[in-house]
Parts: C-alpha cells; sequence; structure tokens
C-alpha cells in the first residue's frame, strides 16, 4: 500500500514537472547585467518578454563580480558587461562561445558638479581645485572609472587631483557620493542622467569622447545557454542590436554604435 | 606584497586600535550603569546598543553617509565647534563609523562582567571606606578582568573585519580609507586571486588566533575565579 502510495506521488510530481504548463514557465533567460545596465535592460526587457513569450531574470552586479561567479558556475545564459575584455575573457576559459559576442551599447561619460550653473565650464572648476572631493568609480574595475582617469590626465590634471579622488565601487556609489552631497563633483555615466533628470541637478557635462578609449558594452552567450535557451539568447542580442533597440538607448545616454563590429 | 596591501593592513590595525581604545572608555561607564540600573528604561538602552548586531550594515552606512556628508547634521554640528573638516571618506569618519559598528562587542562583555561582581563586596569595601577610585581598581576590575579582555579583544577584532559600512562611507582611497576587507573585496573583482588569497589567509589567521585568545583567557580566568571564590 505504502509503495504503490509513493509510487503515486511520483508520478504526480513526474507528471507536473514535464507538463505544458511548467514547460512555458521553463523557458526562462537567466540575463547578468553589469550594474550600470540595469535600469536600461529593465525599460527593454518587457517588450523582447511579450514577443518571446519568455522571462527574462535579471541578475545585476559589477562586471568584475558578475565574472568571478561565472567562473563559479553560476547558471546565467547571457551576460551584458560593462566592458568587452571581460566577455572575452569568458570565452578564452571556455565558459562563452566567443562568436556570439557583440556590442550592445557605447557608453558616455559625464562630470556631475551640482554647485556650478549648466553652461559654466568644468575643467577651469577642476583647475582650481576648490573643492574637497572628486568621485569616480574605481579605475582598475569599472570602465568609467578608467575613462575618467584618462580625461583627467589629457586635461593635466591627475597629479594636481590625487589627493582629491574618492572612489566607488561603480559609477551607482560615484554618483551617490555626489547627490549625498559627500563629493562635490563626480564622473558618472550620462545614462544615469538621462534616466532621472530631475536627480541631477547642476552641471552635468558632456565628457568629449576623444579624451578616452571608447565605452564599449559587450554581451555575450554563455556554454550554459542550451537549445531553446541559446536560440532565445541569439534572439536577445539581435534584438539588443535592432534599429528601434539602438534608437531608444540613445535617449537613455549612450552613444551611437555605428561603426563598431558587432552583428549588427 | 604589494605595497598597498601593507598600507591597507597597517591602516587596518590603526583604525580598529584607535577605535578600541576609544569604545573601551565609553564603554566602561555605560557597561557599569547598564549593569547597575534598575530603571525601566534599561532595557531600551539596552536595545539601541545591540542594534548593529542586528542591523545591515549598509543601514549604518547609508545613514552615516547622510550624517557625515558636509551638509549633514553631525559636520553642522563639528562646524559650531569649530572643526571645518569632512569626515566622509576619510580616517576620523572610519573611526566613528567603526565605533557605532563596533559598540556592542565593547560594551556587553563589560555588562556581563559587573553584572557578576557581587553587590556585597562592593557594600563590604564601601563600608570600609575605600574610595571609589580603589574600589574600582581593587574590587571590581579583578574580578571583571575577563569582560575586560573579551571586550577588547573582540571590539578589536570586529573592527577588523568591518565591510559595509567602509564601503559605504571610505571612499576607498589607499593608504587612507581602504581597509583590509576592502582590499580583498578588490582584489577579488579585478580578479587578482593570489593577492586577495594572501590577504584572506591572514585574515583567517588573525581571526582564529583573536578566538583562541578570547577563549584560552575565558578558561585561565574561569579556573582562577573559581579557585579565588573558593578562598572567599
Amino acid at each position: 500500500m505504502r509503495l504503490i502510495a509513493i509510487g503515486l506521488i511520483t508520478l504526480v510530481i513526474w507528471g507536473a514537472s514535464s507538463s505544458p504548463f511548467v514547460l512555458a514557465e521553463d523557458s526562462v533567460l537567466q540575463v547578468a547585467v553589469t550594474s550600470s545596465f540595469l535600469k536600461p535592460m529593465e525599460k527593454l526587457a518587457p517588450d523582447f518578454e511579450f514577443q518571446e513569450k519568455t522571462t527574462l531574470r535579471l541578475s545585476s552586479g559589477a562586471t568584475g563580480k558578475l565574472y568571478a561567479q561565472m567562473q563559479a558556475g553560476a547558471p546565467f545564459h547571457v551576460f551584458l558587461s560593462a566592458d568587452s575584455k571581460t566577455p572575452q575573457k569568458l570565452s578564452e576559459s571556455g565558459l562563452a562561445w566567443s562568436e556570439s559576442q557583440i556590442d550592445y551599447a557605447l557608453g558616455q561619460l559625464v562630470l556631475w558638479i551640482p554647485s556650478l550653473p549648466s553652461g559654466a565650464d568644468p575643467i577651469s572648476y577642476l583647475r582650481t581645485g576648490a573643492f574637497r572631493h572628486l568621485a569616480l568609480a574605481q579605475p582598475q574595475t569599472a570602465p568609467y572609472g578608467r575613462a575618467a582617469q584618462e580625461c583627467l590626465e589629457v586635461w593635466g590634471l591627475t597629479a594636481k587631483l590625487e589627493s582629491k579622488k574618492v572612489f566607488g565601487e561603480n559609477v551607482a556609489q560615484a554618483e551617490q557620493f555626489v547627490a549625498t552631497g559627500n563629493a562635490e563633483a563626480g564622473f558618472i555615466a550620462h545614462s544615469q542622467v538621462a534616466l532621472a533628470p530631475a536627480a541631477h541637478s547642476g552641471l552635468v557635462y558632456r565628457v568629449p569622447e576623444k579624451c578616452h578609449a571608447p565605452l564599449n558594452q559587450s554581451a555575450v552567450i554563455l556554454k550554459t545557454a542550451k537549445g531553446r535557451e541559446r536560440a532565445l539568447a541569439e534572439k536577445l542580442l539581435k534584438y539588443l542590436r535592432s534599429p528601434k533597440v539602438q534608437e531608444r538607448l540613445q535617449t537613455m545616454g549612450f552613444g551611437s554604435l555605428r561603426g563598431s563590429h558587432g552583428a549588427g | 606584497m604589494e605595497r598597498d596591501d601593507l598600507d591597507a593592513l597597517l591602516l587596518t590595525l590603526e583604525v580598529a586600535g584607535l577605535t578600541t581604545f576609544i569604545l573601551i572608555l565609553i564603554a566602561l561607564p555605560l557597561g557599569w550603569a547598564l549593569a547597575r540600573s534598575r530603571s525601566r528604561w534599561r532595557v531600551v538602552f539596552e536595545s539601541c546598543i545591540a542594534l548593529p548586531l542586528v542591523l545591515p550594515p549598509t543601514v549604518i552606512g547609508f545613514y552615516l553617509l547622510l550624517l557625515m556628508s558636509p551638509q549633514g547634521g553631525v559636520s553642522a554640528f563639528l562646524k559650531s565647534l569649530g572643526w571645518d573638516g569632512q569626515l566622509s571618506f576619510s580616517f576620523s569618519g572610519l573611526v566613528l563609523g567603526s565605533m557605532f559598528y563596533s559598540l556592542p562587542f565593547a560594551v556587553q562583555p563589560l555588562q556581563a562582567a559587573f553584572e557578576r561582581v557581587p553587590q556585597n563586596l562592593l557594600d563590604a569595601a564601601a563600608t570600609l571606606r575605600a574610595s571609589a577610585r580603589s574600589i574600582f581598581f581593587r574590587v571590581v576590575f579583578p574580578l571583571s578582568l575577563r569582560g575586560f579582555f573579551t571586550s577588547i579583544l573582540m571590539t578589536f577584532a570586529h573592527t577588523v573585519g568591518e565591510f559595509g559600512v567602509v564601503l559605504m562611507v571610505g571612499g576607498n582611497i589607499p593608504g587612507k580609507t581602504r581597509m583590509v576587507s576592502i582590499a580583498i573585496f578588490e582584489h577579488v573583482e579585478q580578479m587578482e586571486y593570489s593577492q586577495a588569497h594572501f590577504l584572506s589567509a591572514v585574515m583567517v589567521g588573525f581571526a582564529f588566533f583573536v578566538l583562541t585568545a578570547v577563549y584560552f583567557l575565558n578558561r585561565r580566568l574561569e579556573s582562577v575565579d573559581s579557585v579565588r571564590r573558593r578562598h572567599s
């Protein structure tokens, strides 16, 4: 009697887990998103989910941290990185399909100084040094931090501002240092401003792109994506590169990807 | 070992050392008052002191970030005293943050120890006209030695292990506010696993040493206590 009951229960569970309803639930794509792209991605996801009748499960974190998690076997299908180097590394270590890598966005760096009126000259402000702290993202890990560092070098301010620099773990924390008034100026991502213009009063200066290496953000498909997930992942990357999405991204503070490599 | 890592280790020791020193001075009267208090407000104070144990460090970090900003309350207060510095991103800010974070570790062992000091011994000392000072040094202190050791070691160790608060108000400035836990975090993010391993191993060794010292001293002093009690 007991054996039969156990058998029945097993059957029911097995049946339920392979029923068509659950299968539909199964088409979930696990997407690892670099923290600076989480908000834009949240805005772009619904259209795709509707089109493909799927669910995108977004996990965000610093690119380096996500990389470490994937090295340790995190079950992500797609990785939207803040740079193009980290996806390459994933492919090199055999975790991702190198041929799937495309650029999905071009980051734009801005310098935010709340105390200055818009239209003021931010570089002469930096040159006066009449402030206590300049916030930027950690250059070793965050591409926007590295770009900020490169611009300071170009402007000849590296040595002068050395003692004033404070480092956020990423651009979000750099923004938070300025937003809370702990730092008077900070290098952040244009997308942060574009998505919440009201929260960024004062001067938001678009840093000329020629003063730093381009902030290409790459996506790659991981080898954990198989069958249907692999197909969905490919569709997602194509969707991100579509003219419609690229146009929307420009309104969210990203640059135009023309001329950079990718699936096109 | 890299220069930056050595700096991080030394800075961590400095922050933890200074935090422990100041906190013990504060915890002493506080622990004593709580141990002897009969007030019904006592539980409220005890809860306040225990808060950092259960709060996410991010909560402490968030409030400190707001309070320590140049427009914040603490800065305004310090300005009225004539100090025009900034606490966030500074050594003093780290020490202040650590004091909140480690407060229960300083107060609780001392309070527990003071509660174990028998009231009749204090009364006896008072009837013999011992001064408050000599009651403290000749009665209370020797009987609370365990509490003092535990308090000092745990406060120091807990401050060394601090992460969330420092991450939020420190600004990660090498040699100034970049403590060991942050340095490890950075190394992991930069995929520099060998440096992360080294610093992590130092931390494991240190934590093990401190805890062993605490348990060992507790054992030793426990037996001393019981011997003393048998003779008294």
